[in-house]
């Protein structure tokens, strides 16, 4: 305590208990929280900046000690410790589903019997086998087999292996072996589940679609007449006047033989009008790299390579393109001990991934990002010319200053870093700020010398088709009567283009139209023609990949659904022949993509190219710094903005994690995702800040109206702390009227997911509108979310409430350098039942195995928060591997969502401000599982290998082990979340059932590996088990049955593009999770509990300047104390002697935590050295027990 | 409450029932165990192939490699089940002019008509699955032939049969008594598939066995993530 030297508030330390605790008891999650809404939030939210008391006001009582899921947890309402918090499942989650009746039910039931009694003979019923004709060479059945691909989804290029078995792609990994950053993300994971829709398909046996007349009536059609026709339609266009009638409209590509193939057209029809449509982030950038290096480019990021990182409106980590290079890079400089930390300073109007990962996070309002660039390069270049006039100090921790100051200090720091850091500081603009302010953030990395090191550009491949105009043009010229023909190539522009341009009256307006789409969708349903292209993973392809390498995609399925590729179909028109008179087929079209590409092809370099992925020698140049960039002149000026103007809001509008543009909406698995912040999950909503909703006079959960001239929209209203006053985020993709069985398709009764934002989206800037005129409408609407679904319970323990950030601890790199045990320190006392039994009264058994069978492998896992982004590649990586079924909107209200993996997101401070720390949480496989003890079957029991293995067939399903886990992480089959798919289990497990079955196709995309669990049964994450024993089987054939380090890769760990998670064998000390688990930061979730979690998470620690430091931080730093030891204690003596040793290691390498240093150092505080020579002061026992 | 009471006349059928429960149930224990004994429901299954491949023949008499067919059990959980295109290389079809493309055993026979059928039209043999474990459990060949347990143990002399039939349990109740007695049932990896190889003595067995399991680090476990995933 002699460090305190000011007062600081401690959040909600004394404040009492909500009142309406027991008058809303059973209220509903969304009304509960109205009704304590007006009384937590007091009329002063710091925006105001009134200072320290703001914060103790609005602590609430459910976590008095700043860490909350969401606002209704930080106002302690009684909806959310009743619903979620006391009991495992909200009220009524036992209940049968809406809408099948309990005489439906019954008779389901009664049907299924039946089908029992039929087929239950004495044995199981006969099974066939049926083997090849002829094997292909180095197939063997039902084995996994890893083949490269490459392909572009959404924007962003990936560089896969694809894992199938029997022909059949069943998992998504990162391709190890490219020489680019590899990883994955959720739509890649998740492209699995898109390849095994059935509703891909446009009817069961034509697979094109011809719509004829005004009414459109479908009619038979099929490739050959298709082709034929737009072969003649080509044609003709092309003797008339050489294709001056005919149009084509596409996304923009990274695949150089889609690319050379329009070329074809193009060169066929050199009059034809070619349209290019970003459905997300508009044409922005475009117009940016256009003007700096004479054509479009795209942004790659090496964020390795700067220490400085400012992102102005840019969600690099999160949504953006090139979010797997971007996280990959930004990760490699996270290490705060063995390695370097990085600075990432976000300024956003919404609060995205990006602003969670960030060190130092400023809310601003879109709009004032022109003049916040402007102000910052006044700045930078004021410190660098020595005039320093230092303001980033002052009395108030940064999170207590009001919007002005906040903003002065915010910018005065970073420009100061900035200055300092030199080409080692980067400043990246988002699209949404447009085009002049991207200009500008090239302008000053320019200057800075970063350009070309930490933010490099790739032509684009597309820019060698030449002119191309926009969808409005091409929209405007379309009714103008301009043509006669339009080809559109995917996109589905119909739903994704802005409220100001007419798909439907443009394609009216032409006498023919080609639509060429995955689904049959909205665009489709307008358009003459409707061919499927298809899936990337069955067809042929190629892109351009971040790192400038030239890959190829391969089919690893002949297609299921009779698509066809894009290159493919436009071959088709232009009457490409091979020498057999057959059209070319994808792989020579990309064949001689390649051959151009790297000069020559021969059949040994072609296999090579296949089997690679990607050529090694060959490689796009990143573009070369032009000389000189204009900064341009940006309006208007900065300044705070304090008050919310409910005439003047402003909108962002964003891609949404799950569903991009919407293109993904029929994918269950990006539905259920729970999105990054608001953990909504088959829903969107307005999301803002309660004082922007305030200022509506809305709350969470009832529909605002937005409305932009004579376009509005309603839509439900998400509150979350952070969001800048004024700004509404919308994420886009959602309402869908055409998606599917899934997400919604009106023609089938099927409901719309979410709510469709179009109306106000307009093509000017498609990301962003101001002057937006926001109104209350008072219907309610329940959003869904999972938010606070499986909140871990630690009411029970209020008395430790002072230090009991235990579930994420997190640091300041000040602090780690000051006392690097601080994780320990945060956590409360670990009781010391040691390995060896010491404090125990009794054996463990699993300390037996592990001192008997020297050559057992005990497994366990490492999660550092300083990496984790919170991308939920895991998420969806889990899904994938261990056939998680998808539950649904209303089962997911329920709170039965069944991810084994789930992330938890917390946040730190007030209603206004708040940082947020991600963290993925799943089985603990702790040593002593408290869910072992109580199943009266013993279906879930210890391995001699450490893990907590469920029996799913001797599960009776009482729910008692859910019940007992601290952790919350079992999941409970409520139903057959499977029939529809085709999957029986247990009395119901009948190969007929996939006959029947109305989504079956989707069945193969089911893990062979994995049980498929049925209805009754608790599940949970198994570690991958099949991942382990398929491993110690190969050892068994290779290295004496010894696995070596790194042979196992979770799905979860092996999908992270941060390389975040570490898994392996504990037992051996120089295995990479052993050496995880002996950094300092490594800590325990409730390791207080002693059940000795297998999985450790190291702390997170940000990397936050003094100045910029919340209370909390600075609390932490002039008060948290080394741990205190007991004497004789071994296994807090391990962690002592680590957290030595590395806190020397971290002092050495801590070159870039120089800023922090010298900004403590100026203060009341002991530089890097006095804060160790305190460390070991205060912490004497602490050293003393690391001298063992 | 009235409608829980049983009425008066059915006191003395209570007797009745005593007496009956006691034979009954043992009889429902008889014929309970017996019937889903694995002995009884497993041991002997023997369905009848499409064509009537004899192990005894091929395996036994001409000495052939369990691997010439079952090519893949030393890499993969499955044993595989030989491509149409194995038998052919022996049993090649004959033509019209009775000459065959490959070595032609038996160019034209009835009982290989099934397969000459497969190799022309590409369709797959339907073979019957007689060794079936039930869905949830994940068995490994290469785990076990690599560790040097022969075929015969689980298979019993298939190179005797003239028709497979299923010769062990494949019970999880015999699984587990191999896992903690596996000691017994270890040999070289090359003679694994030599089914009628045997040491000479079972004490140079146990002296093998001991030298293996050092070496290989051979310690099979019976925790449920071993087979149930």
């Amino acid at each position: 305590m002699s460090h305190q030297s000011r007062s600081l508030p401690i959040l909600g330390q004394a404040s009492p208990a909500p009142a309406n605790r027991s008058s809303s008891q059973r209220s509903l999650p969304q009304a509960g929280g109205c009704c304590s809404h007006g009384g937590s939030s007091c009329g002063c939210g710091s925006s105001c900046g009134c200072g320290p008391s703001s914060g103790a006001s609005i602590g609430g009582a459910a976590n008095p000690d700043g860490y909350w899921r969401s606002l209704s947890e930080l106002r302690g309402e009684a909806s959310f410790e009743e619903q979620f918090l006391h009991r495992e499942f909200p009220v009524a989650a036992s209940e049968y589903p809406e809408g099948v009746s309990r005489r439906r039910w019954m008779e389901l039931m009664g049907a299924s019997m039946a089908l029992v009694g039929a087929a239950a003979g004495c044995r199981y019923p006969e099974e066939k086998i049926l083997p090849f004709v002829i094997r292909p060479e180095g197939r063997i059945p039902g084995e996994r087999y890893l083949r490269a691909s490459n392909f572009e989804l959404a924007g962003r290029v990936y560089n896969l292996l694809v894992s199938c078995v029997d022909g059949r792609p069943i998992k998504i990994e990162a391709n190890p072996e490219h020489p680019g950053e590899t990883g994955t993300d959720a739509y890649a994971q998740a492209s699995i589940l898109t390849l095994y829709d059935p509703d891909r398909a446009r009817s069961e046996d034509d697979r094109v679609i011809l719509r004829k007349g005004d009414g459109k009536v479908r009619q038979k059609a099929d490739w050959s007449q298709f082709l034929d026709t737009s072969r003649i339609l080509v044609n003709s266009a092309a003797e008339k006047n050489g294709g001056g009638g005919v149009a084509v409209l596409m996304g923009p590509t990274s695949s150089p033989t889609q690319v050379r193939m329009l070329g074809e057209l193009r060169k066929k029809l050199p009059k034809a009008t070619f349209a290019k449509h970003d459905s997300v982030s508009g044409d922005a950038l475009v117009k940016a790299t256009s003007a700096v290096f004479g054509a479009p480019a795209r942004q790659v990021l090496c964020l390795d390579e700067a220490d400085i990182v400012l992102t102005l409106q840019a969600d690099v980590l999160g949504n953006d393109p090139g979010t797997v290079q971007s996280s990959s890079t930004f990760a490699k400089r996270r290490d705060p001990i063995n390695g370097t930390m990085n600075r990432l300073y976000v300024v956003e109007g919404g609060y995205t991934g990006t602003g969670a990962s960030a060190d130092a996070r400023l809310a601003l309002q879109p709009s004032q990002i022109p003049g916040f660039l402007t102000s910052l390069k006044q700045r930078v270049e004021e410190i660098s010319g020595g005039k320093d006039e230092y303001t980033a100090t002052g009395e108030v921790p940064y999170d207590q200053l009001g919007a002005p100051e906040r903003l002065e200090r915010f910018l005065d720091q970073v420009a100061r870093d900035i200055a300092e850091a030199g080409e080692r500081a980067v400043v990246i603009v988002g699209d949404a700020a447009g085009a002049d302010a991207i200009q500008a953030g090239i302008a000053m990395n320019a200057q800075l010398g970063s350009l070309g090191k930490a933010q490099k550009f790739l032509p684009r491949v597309d820019t060698k088709l030449g002119d191309v105009v926009d969808l409005k043009t091409l929209a405007q010229q379309a009714t103008d009567g301009k043509f006669e023909a339009l080809i559109i190539l995917d996109g589905n522009p119909a739903f994704s283009s802005p409220a100001d341009v007419n798909v439907a009256a443009m394609i009216a307006a032409c006498e023919q139209s080609i639509y060429l789409g995955e689904y049959d969708d909205e665009t489709s349903v307008l358009c003459d023609w409707s061919a499927p292209v298809a899936h990337p993973l069955e067809s042929w392809g190629d892109c351009i990949s971040d790192s400038g390498h030239y890959g190829v995609c391969q089919p690893h399925i002949l297609p299921l659904l009779g698509g066809r590729s894009v290159p493919e179909i436009l071959a088709g028109f232009l009457g490409m022949m091979d020498g057999d008179g057959e059209v070319l087929g994808g792989q020579e079209l990309v064949r001689r993509t390649a051959a151009e590409v790297a000069g020559s092809m021969d059949r040994g370099a072609w296999r090579k190219l296949l089997h690679d992925g990607f050529l090694a020698d060959v490689r796009t140049s990143f573009l070369a710094v032009p000389e000189a960039i204009d900064f341009p002149d940006l309006n208007p000026a900065l300044q705070a903005v304090t008050e919310v103007d409910k005439d003047q809001l402003e909108i962002l509008f964003v891609a949404s994690d799950g569903l991009y543009d919407g293109r993904f909406a029929n994918n269950g698995w990006l539905q259920e995702l729970p999105q990054t912040l608001t953990a909504m999950s088959w829903d969107n909503a307005a999301i803002m800040s309660p004082a922007t909703a305030k200022a509506i006079g809305i709350k969470h959960g009832q529909k605002v109206a937005l409305g932009v001239g004579d376009a509005r929209i309603e839509m439900p209203v998400y509150e979350i702390p952070g969001c800048a006053p004024g700004v509404v985020t919308l994420p886009i993709g959602y309402g869908r009227t055409r998606a599917g069985r899934v997400g919604g398709f009106l023609d089938f009764d099927i409901d719309v997911v979410g709510f469709d934002v179009r109306p106000i989206r307009f093509s000017e800037n498609s990301l962003h509108v101001a002057g937006v005129k926001g109104r209350p409408r008072y219907d309610e609407y329940e959003i869904s979310t999972t938010q606070n679904h499986w909140a871990i319970d630690e009411l029970g323990r209020k008395e430790t409430a002072k230090r009991s950030f235990s579930l994420v601890r997190e640091g300041t790199t000040a602090l780690l350098e000051k006392i690097p045990q601080f994780a320990e320190s945060k956590g409360p006392h670990v009781p010391t039942v040691g390995p060896d039994g010491v404090g125990s009264l009794w054996e463990e058994p699993i300390d037996v195995i592990e001192k008997t069978e020297d050559k057992v492998p005990q497994w366990g896992m490492t999660v550092d928060l300083t990496k984790c982004t919170g991308c939920n590649a895991c998420v969806v990586a889990c899904q994938s591997e261990n056939n998680v079924p998808i539950v649904g909107r209303e089962q997911v209200m329920k709170s039965r969502e069944m991810h084994w993996l789930r992330m938890d997101r917390y946040f730190q401070g007030n209603e206004e401000n708040a940082d947020v720390v991600m963290q993925p949480v799943s089985c603990m496989h702790c040593e002593t599982a408290p869910c072992e003890q109580v199943c009266p079957v013993a279906a879930t029991v210890h391995t001699d290998e450490g893990l907590n293995a469920m029996a799913y067939n001797r599960c009776i399903g009482t729910r008692y082990c859910a019940n007992n886990c601290p952790y919350k992480v079992r999941r409970f089959n409520y139903f057959n979340y499977n029939e529809e798919v085709g999957v029986g289990y247990g009395w119901n497990a009948f190969p007929s059932n996939i006959e029947s079955a109305d989504r079956r196709l989707e069945s193969l995309s089911l893990n062979p590996e994995v049980t498929v669990r049925g209805r009754g049964v608790m599940e949970k994450c198994t570690y991958c088990v099949q991942r382990i024993e398929a491993a110690k089987i190969t050892a068994r054939r290779e290295t004496q049955g010894i696995v070596p380090d790194g042979a196992i890769q979770t799905a979860c760990q092996a999908a992270c593009p941060a390389k975040a998670m570490e898994f392996g064998n504990l037992k051996d000390p120089e295995s990479a999770v052993s050496k995880k688990r002996k950094d300092v930061r490594s800590y325990g979730l409730l390791a207080q509990l002693n059940l000795k979690p297998r999985t450790e998470y190291l702390a997170r620690v940000r990397n936050t300047p003094y100045s910029l430091m919340t209370a909390k931080q600075i609390e932490d730093l002039e008060t948290l104390k080394a741990p205190h030891h007991h004497g004789g204690d071994h296994g807090h003596g391990d962690h002592g002697h680590d957290g030595h040793g590395h806190g020397d290691h971290g002092h050495d390498d801590h070159g870039h935590g120089d800023h922090s240093h010298d900004d403590h150092g100026h203060d009341d505080h002991g530089h890097g050295d006095h804060g160790h020579g305190e460390a070991k002061h205060d912490g004497e026992k602490a050293v003393d027990t690391a001298n063992h | 409450m009235q409608r829980f009471l049983f009425p008066r006349w059915v006191n003395p059928l209570i007797a009745l029932l005593g007496i009956a429960a006691v034979p009954g149930a043992i009889f429902a224990a008889a014929m309970g165990g017996l019937i889903t004994d694995p002995q009884t429901l497993n041991v002997g299954y023997m369905p009848e192939q499409p064509v009537p491949f004899s192990h005894a023949i091929h395996a036994g008499q001409l000495r052939m490699d369990c691997r010439y067919c079952h090519n893949t059990v030393y890499e993969a959980a499955h044993a595989a089940i030989p491509p149409t295109a194995t038998c052919i290389n022996c049993h090649s079809p004959a033509n019209d002019q009775d000459q065959s493309a490959l070595a032609a055993v038996h160019s034209k026979s009835d009982k290989l008509d099934p397969i000459h059928e497969s190799w022309e039209t590409g369709e797959s043999v339907a073979w019957k699955r007689i060794h079936n474990l039930p869905e949830y459990v994940y068995f490994n060949h290469s785990a076990h032939v690599n560790a040097g347990v022969s075929c015969k143990t689980c298979h019993g002399r298939i190179d005797q049969m003239e028709v497979v039939y299923q010769h062990e349990q494949l019970s999880m109740a015999w699984c587990i008594d191999c896992h903690r007695n596996y000691e017994e049932h270890l040999r070289p990896r090359d003679k694994v598939t030599k089914l009628d190889w045997d040491f000479e003595s079972p004490e140079k067995q146990a002296e093998f066995a001991a030298d293996w399991i050092e070496k290989e680090n051979i310690h099979p476990k019976v925790h449920c993530a071993v087979c149930h995933r």
